[in-house]
């Protein structure tokens, strides 16, 4: 399936940056690879992924409206 | 709520009324980042106009996109500039990483349905190791039963250091490059304090629903305290 592979170490050593999308593509299928046949590395995978769920919907907020209308008014008067 | 930038979602009229006449830090502080803000980030609008243009392949209103979306994100985070350095640098890298992002997008789609077609195979698996899930479904439940004003309150109670990093991270879904740029530090320090924002943002939210009185089972206790212990030994 993939010439990379991840041990469990490395799995779990990865498992932020896998989350946040910052491995490359090769590295990315390993892991992938590999939470599908470990259930350890898939649980440690998935309270972090429960987590930043958390976090997120919790903590979401938006830049003001009103700044983003001035932000925008200044762009069209570029010109 | 919990913003780094900004405490609470203030409307500009509020401000523009109120701010001068009250004593409301929060206020205060929200008047003084916009006047900073018209005052050195809006003037250099022409100056980085060329190069968003450039960015977007010379089309304008792709161009403009990029152009608000960049200077929202850098009101967001005006706070973590530090005043006296170049923001003409500055903006410019988070216009970059911007437009890199927004390149990135498709390419992104692709891969994780690529990823998601992967998953299936987890579908036909044997569940042998029960006791490893209900850990995890111990940990998930608790996580669940926080209230949303306790997880901000752990995310507040961060270092301020280590919350701009999960903030921008996990809420913003910025790259580490752009995070490493927006804050002025290396990639290598915005992952270690983003695994170490982490970890304290579990042990805390697993205080949390102990002292709340949950019914914290076993399992998840051991759970956290075990993935703690690991992380603590690194």
């Amino acid at each position: 399936m993939s010439e990379v592979q991840v041990d469990c170490e490395e799995c779990q050593e990865q498992v932020h940056e896998y989350l946040q999308r910052e491995v490359n593509e090769e590295l990315s299928k390993a892991i992938t690879a590999h939470l599908a046949n470990c259930d350890h590395c898939d649980d440690v995978y998935k309270i972090e992924n429960d987590l930043n769920q958390v976090i997120r919907t919790s903590c979401e907020t938006e830049t003001p409206e009103e700044v983003i209308a001035r932000i925008r008014k200044h762009i069209a008067e570029l010109g | 709520m919990t913003a780094l930038a900004f405490s609470s979602p203030i409307t500009l009229k509020r401000l523009n009324s109120k701010a001068m006449t009250t004593k409301d830090p929060a206020l205060e502080a929200e008047a003084l980042k916009l006047l900073q803000f018209e005052q050195q980030a809006i003037p250099l609008m022409p100056k980085l106009m060329p190069f968003a243009m450039e960015k977007s392949q010379y089309n304008r209103s792709e161009a403009e996109d990029l152009m608000q979306e960049s200077f929202a994100k850098a009101y967001r985070y005006w706070n973590t500039f530090e005043q006296g350095t170049n923001v003409y640098g500055w903006l410019k890298k988070i216009v970059k990483n911007t437009a890199i992002n927004r390149g990135m997008k498709e390419a992104k789609h692709q891969q994780v349905s690529a990823l998601d077609d992967m998953e299936d195979f987890k579908l036909g698996e044997d569940a042998h190791s029960v006791t490893a899930r209900a850990n995890r479904s111990a940990e998930s439940e608790v996580l669940a039963k926080l209230a949303s004003n306790d997880v901000q309150d752990a995310v507040d109670s961060l270092k301020p250091e280590f919350r701009a990093v999960v903030q921008m991270a996990i809420v913003d879904g910025y790259s580490y490059q752009e995070i490493a740029d927006i804050l002025g530090i290396r990639i290598g320090t915005v992952m270690s304090r983003l695994h170490r924002g982490k970890k304290t943002l579990r042990e805390t939210l697993y205080n949390y629903a102990q002292q709340e009185g949950y019914n914290v089972d076993a399992a998840a206790k051991e759970a956290v305290v075990k993935e703690a212990k690991k992380g603590s030994k690194k």
